[in-house]
């Protein structure tokens, strides 16, 4: 039957209010009419309602992030990351202006460096620091990760365990080193630095992986003085969470690429000490151990300005590793491009595997590299910022009720700005998700977590 | 994930903002259209690695396309285009490559958004068995959604999932209204025989 036929392909229609006047008269007599419609409309209603209460998806938490990074660097309706990223150079690979406001020329602002700074903090990287406060609080990392200097000496430890290149222009964190060729290579450090400097903190953590070179900081050669302690070997850098006044300091120049090589060297040949935490224990050691290694948190206990001595020249590679001047909280601008100053900016940084942490953590990763940050896929370093301070800048977190969050800069100068930005302004970090990080890719995922979730 | 009229002057106005230069704009229409993304890359796609990585590529082509939008429809007509279009590439290259990632799409699907069903069901309400046969109804008829035809499953998805109008699909899929009409009403016939073959077997 035509009319009863033509119904039942405009069922659909009549259940989406589709139908009206003539249509809809038809359609109510047809199932007045036909006892046989009635059942398949009420299951097409069943299947719309059905599908109607499937549970909304909820975007992963990095995904805000990751794109904001993906377009950090893009103009409005015009891709420039091309250009970016023939440049070569790391001071070249500084992103051009944006033409946008808010967003120009975000890594000549004083308070980049601090921002890239805490997050290096946060993985136990201690950049060329002079403390006018005294650490208050402690970093508890959930254990221990390893971080290696380079090998021509350029890299010492930095007061957290980290240690740190100052030539390198960013930092390296490569994971994947295991714990003998750590061992081996600590001992190797140790003897060269005995050799040629004053004595430095030991490696502090045993532990698997990577090698930090120097990113947005600085000169750690300093010479110690004489009331600085001796850091413990079984001390975990990670002891980071430095709370005091620092200064950063980080350059780029025109050595960058060979120092990009080099660093690709050194990852081919694991040779150097290593310190710093890693998101497991250590393969070599005992849970007791790995235990007594998070638990030896001394680092909140020492003062920064006791690792670093601030007039201290660094010789060889790096005029850039000179450490900053008495000024404390200084953040000095190089002769070879790409620093900043950061005036009295104050840092807190605490992580899980200690104390709970009471505020939003920060969780990133990062894998590949173009010699900024490197982490194995699959490592997940946590910290969490619980204050940043100094020059204007203050740290908030956003979307508060959403699962993701950004930190949210404010800049006195530059208005708002979100961290993944800001650090992919400097031309030496790249975030996207660990899972799609492949060689060569520099990836990194910001997430703001509350400690109540 | 249906939207209202004023959510469509909010997008409008970002819209704007953005093309004039405001990316905190584009972050804002980002924050809001996020899981309307991810969840119908996931829907189409599947896994959801699969869906992340689109995801992302969509919300970029987003902020690198959307100053050529030109208002003619709504924004999230317009985001559901450029997303099908993206999740069809997807495919078609995956197809190509032989890219065996789906096969832990069910799995993963169900996970996904098991885990939501399982927290809905945590509660110890009275009517939990009527939502566990909910749950399980929801459950085959997401696994049949997911092998359904694309064409069907596209159209489904926006229609009975996102809620969009039938003008609204009629512009994201470039389909003239009466197509529009008798491929829905198809596609809901398609799911509808697939689960009573799943359920008499």
């Amino acid at each position: 039957m035509t009319t009863e036929f033509a119904a039942q392909e405009r069922l659909s229609e009549y259940l989406d209010g589709e139908l009206s006047g003539d249509e809809l008269t038809r359609m109510e007599a047809a199932l007045d009419a036909d006892p046989a419609l009635r059942p398949e409309l009420e299951e097409l209603r069943a299947l719309i309602g059905d599908l109607g209460s499937l549970p909304e998806v909820q975007a992963p938490a990095g995904l805000l992030g990751a794109v904001l990074a993906s377009t950090a660097d893009l103009a409005i309706g015009l891709d420039v990351g091309e250009a970016v990223a023939e440049s070569g150079q790391f001071a070249a690979a500084l992103p051009p202006p944006i033409s946008t406001a808010a967003n120009v020329a975000f890594w000549k602002t004083p308070w980049f460096g601090a921002v890239a700074a805490v997050l290096v903090l946060g993985v136990g990287v201690m950049f060329s620091m002079q403390g006018t406060s005294q650490p208050e609080s402690s970093m508890a990392p959930p254990s221990p990760m390893a971080f290696e200097a380079a090998p021509d000496g350029s890299s010492v430890p930095s007061p957290s365990g980290a240690l740190v290149d100052a030539d390198a222009g960013d930092a390296v964190v490569d994971a994947g080193i295991g714990a003998e060729a750590e061992e081996a290579a600590r001992e190797r450090l140790a003897d060269r630095l005995a050799g040629e400097r004053e004595p430095e903190p030991e490696p502090l953590m045993e532990a698997a992986t990577p090698r930090v070179m120097n990113g947005v900081t600085a000169p750690t050669e300093a010479p110690a003085p004489a009331s600085r302690p001796v850091p413990r070997r079984s001390q975990p850098d990670s002891a980071v969470g430095p709370d005091g006044v620092f200064e950063a300091e980080w350059e780029g120049g025109e050595d960058s690429v060979a120092m990009e090589e080099e660093l690709e060297a050194e990852a081919r040949e694991p040779s150097i000490g290593s310190v710093g935490f890693a998101p497991e224990p250590p393969s070599g050691l005992a849970e007791d151990d790995a235990a007594a290694l998070a638990d030896d948190v001394t680092m909140a206990d020492e003062p920064l300005e006791d690792y670093l001595d601030p007039a201290a020249d660094v010789p060889s590679r790096s005029r850039r590793s000179e450490s900053a001047p008495a000024a404390t909280g200084a953040m000095r601008r190089g002769d070879s491009g790409g620093s900043g100053r950061v005036a009295d900016s104050s840092v807190a940084s605490k992580s899980g595997g200690g104390a709970p942490p009471s505020l939003d953590e920060v969780t990133f990763t990062g894998a590949g590299g173009d010699g900024t940050l490197r982490l194995a896929p699959g490592v997940t370093p946590e910290m969490a910022i619980t204050a940043l301070r100094g020059n204007g800048v203050t740290v908030d977190t956003i979307s508060a009720s959403s699962s993701t969050r950004v930190l949210q800069l404010t800049v006195a100068e530059s208005g708002a700005a979100n961290m993944s930005q800001v650090l992919r302004q400097h031309g030496a970090l790249q975030y996207g998700r660990a899972p799609q990080a492949s060689e060569g890719q520099v990836s990194l995922r910001l997430t703001m977590r509350s400690a109540a979730e | 994930m249906k939207e209202t009229a004023s959510a469509g002057s909010v997008d409008n106005e970002l819209v704007r903002r953005f093309v004039d230069g405001d990316r905190s704009a584009f972050e804002e229409l980002v924050v809001r259209h996020q899981n309307r993304v991810y969840g119908f890359c996931l829907r189409l796609l599947g896994s959801p690695s699969l869906a992340e990585e689109a995801a992302q590529e969509v919300l970029v082509k987003v902020f690198k396309y959307l100053p050529r939008f030109r208002g003619e429809s709504k924004f999230t007509t317009w985001l559901y285009r450029v997303t099908l279009n993206h999740c069809r590439n997807v495919q078609a290259y995956r197809a190509r490559r032989h890219d065996k990632r789906h096969d832990s799409l069910d799995a993963e699907t169900t996970d996904d958004e098991g885990s939501t069903r399982r927290r809905e069901l945590a509660d110890d309400r009275p009517d939990a068995e009527e939502d566990l046969l909910l749950a399980e109804r929801l459950r085959m008829m997401k696994e049949e959604l997911a092998k359904l035809d694309p064409i069907w499953k596209e159209i489904l998805l926006l229609r009975d999932v996102e809620g969009q109008s039938y003008e609204e699909i009629g512009n994201a899929l470039d389909l003239p209204p009466g197509t529009v009409k008798s491929r829905i009403h198809r596609a809901r016939g398609e799911l509808k025989t697939r689960l009573k073959r799943r359920i008499k077997t």
